[in-house]
């Protein structure tokens, strides 16, 4: 780490992070563990969501939070408050090499895992036909407009974070997540509808 | 995150809480692995396979499951694949069909030396002035001829003959 601010940042989850990084940063292993904690299940979240394939999704995590550990030790990251902002760009980055690479060489039919995965939506509160057609509708939406959605519910990210991320004016990306979910709902009512394309009847994707 | 910074649409927000809910479904499907020596929890595995890059010095590559396989599966592919090519590239080369050189020179002396004889005999015919004498020229040309069509050779022609020719 290059650079420490002169007060320490609270984080989303009210922590103050600057102290922690700090603290990783000089090989301090509880400090690191304490990061991982923190941050390791949003960066899972939100490849499971892109790539449907949990194995995959804990590679990606693994991937990103190797290059943190490097940066973090090699001085690769200077503390401005914007910690989450960077991890989140190095996931999304490494998530999209990924998108291409499947594009480049598709293995497992994506609708297959997802069918696999199904099963556990019984854990969810949700009613799993909901959740399953949500998922349909996610797939039907751009990748901008999805980037948007899962950002801020798989990262957890504020829409502050989110601009930050994705490069935008705090204006222009309110109104991207808000046209974003305009679509997600239209695409949800669709989804309803018998014979869509892609659902089976009782909300199931097809494989 | 703090859900209440910015208002979204009260049409939206039913669409927003699925979406929430579905991202906390994705976030709990990281794999429970009881006895995994690498740890049980998602948290366990990613922290014991990047620790070790926090205490080096140098730079260390993580231990990082499923994709070192998959890394070195596209590695052994991409050997094959230019294994293949280069195989292919060899057998081409060595079965191709070889085109006959031609021999520019005989090494033959003797035949050099009756070629030049030919070419001398031409040279004389076409030298020597027509004068009106077209049985001689007639002649001389069916001389060539046969010298040509013939392995027949100047130098094997008779004494007579050359002398007839006046050579």
């Amino acid at each position: 780490m290059n650079a420490v601010p002169d007060t320490p940042k609270p984080d989303s989850d009210g922590a103050e992070i600057t102290p922690v990084l700090i603290a990783a940063s000089r090989g301090d292993e509880s400090a690191w563990r304490r990061i991982v904690d923190l941050y390791a299940r949003r960066v899972f979240a939100l490849a499971q969501a892109r790539l449907r394939n949990p194995e995959v999704a804990e590679e990606i995590a693994q991937s990103v939070f190797a290059t943190l550990a490097a940066k973090l030790v090699g001085g690769g990251y200077t503390e401005r408050g914007k910690f989450e902002p960077w991890l989140f760009r190095i996931a999304s980055n490494r998530i999209r090499d990924e998108q291409r690479r499947n594009r480049r060489h598709p293995t497992t039919h994506d609708s297959e895992r997802i069918a696999r995965t199904e099963g556990r939506t019984e854990e969810s509160s949700a009613p799993p036909d909901q959740v399953t057609r949500l998922r349909w509708a996610m797939g039907q939406l751009s990748d901008a407009d999805r980037e948007v959605i899962e950002l801020r519910h798989h990262g957890q990210m504020s829409f502050a974070q989110l601009a930050e991320v994705l490069g935008e004016p705090l204006g222009t990306l309110l109104a991207r997540h808000h046209r974003a979910l305009a679509k997600l709902k239209g695409l949800l009512e669709q989804s309803t509808q018998p014979d869509v394309p892609g659902l089976r009847a009782g909300g199931r994707l097809e494989a | 995150m703090s859900s209440n910074e910015h208002e979204i649409d009260a049409t939206l927000l039913e669409t927003d809480a699925i979406a929430r809910r579905a991202a906390r479904l994705d976030a709990s499907s990281a794999r429970e692995l009881p006895g995994n020596p690498a740890g049980v929890t998602l948290e366990d595995r990613i922290f014991a396979a990047t620790k070790d890059v926090l205490n080096s010095s140098s730079p260390v590559v993580a231990r990082i499951g499923p994709g070192s396989i998959r890394s070195n599966a596209m590695v052994w592919r991409l050997a094959a694949a230019i294994a293949i090519v280069a195989g292919l590239g060899a057998a081409f080369v060595s079965l191709r069909p070889v085109t006959s050189t031609t021999q520019i020179a005989s090494t033959d002396g003797n035949k050099t030396a009756a070629d030049m004889e030919l070419v001398l005999a031409a040279v004389s015919l076409l030298d020597e002035p027509l004068s009106g004498n077209f049985d001689q020229l007639a002649e001389d040309a069916a001389r060539l001829h046969e010298l040509v069509t013939t392995d027949r050779t100047f130098s094997t022609e008779t004494a007579e003959e050359k002398t007839k020719q006046g050579v």
